[in-house]
């Protein structure tokens, strides 16, 4: 199941330390220049740590998320019940995905517009089909949560 | 900033819980004044995305959280909040935990 492969997958990422991370996931999930410029110098190893527990602390959450994917009957319809307390959680998993994508596969912004079929086949390719794929599956979350608070 | 398929934009806002207590080694009291955060443009975020964002970190009306949405597409950065250290630190964390570029600038 797609969405079982991806949580498993970033729940390993997840567990790695900024250091750890390829050098482009690393620019984009804890990119804290922004702090840096700021006078924040010597507090950098403090944020890095932060930013990297707040995603650890996802881990508990998508492990529960995958224990139940794991129990779907294979090939076929299955529903998901995500609790209201769980559902910004998983829109920033969602979203960290993208983002790993767009950085592992240098995804630019002109890729992000061209028509998917003139694309040539490949990693870059696929990872743009994937992110667009959970761009709709956030579109829709957030569609869904927003008519419950209306 | 992506464009969505469906553009649409929500009614409430509600602002997330504070973060817990942060555990903080910092042995010089810091002195007050002012910090701006300042969301910058990217393009795998989608303007529905951010919108969603600053309504739930921010406490933005839709309205408000459109247009500060629209200065990031248009302008490439928008200034969402103006507050002390303690405070535009939580907001940096809170954006950077869903994903968006985020900057602090001192207003000295």
């Amino acid at each position: 199941m797609v969405l079982e492969e991806i949580l498993k997958s970033l729940s390993l990422l997840y567990l790695k330390a900024p250091d750890e991370l390829d050098e482009r996931i690393r620019r984009q999930w804890y990119d804290i220049e922004g702090l840096l410029v700021s006078g924040y110098e010597h507090e950098r190893e403090y944020w890095l740590g932060h930013l990297q527990s707040m995603r650890s602390e996802r881990i508990g959450l998508i492990s529960a998320w995958i224990g139940i994917m794991e129990k779907f009957p294979p090939g076929s319809p299955a529903v998901w019940d995500v609790p209201e307390d769980q559902v910004e959680s998983l829109l920033m998993v969602f979203n960290d995905h993208r983002l790993y994508l767009a950085a592992w596969a240098d995804i630019q912004e002109e890729d992000m517009h061209m028509e998917f079929t003139k694309l040539p086949e490949g990693p870059k390719k696929e990872s743009l089909l994937m992110i667009h794929f959970m761009e709709a599956v956030q579109e829709w979350i957030i569609r869904a949560i927003s008519e419950d608070e209306d | 900033m992506k464009t969505s398929a469906q553009g649409f934009y929500t009614q409430a806002a509600t602002a997330v819980p504070d973060v817990k207590e942060r555990k903080k080694e910092s042995t010089q009291k810091q002195p007050a004044r002012g910090w701006i955060v300042v969301v910058w443009n990217d393009h795998i975020n989608t303007m529905s995305f951010v919108v969603h964002v600053f309504r739930k970190v921010l406490g933005f009306n839709t309205s408000k959280a459109r247009i500060h949405m629209m200065e990031v597409h248009v302008q490439g950065k928008s200034c969402v909040a103006k507050e002390n250290r303690e405070k535009a630190e939580l907001y940096w964390e809170q954006l950077k935990g869903y994903g968006l570029r985020v900057t602090l600038e001192s207003t000295d």
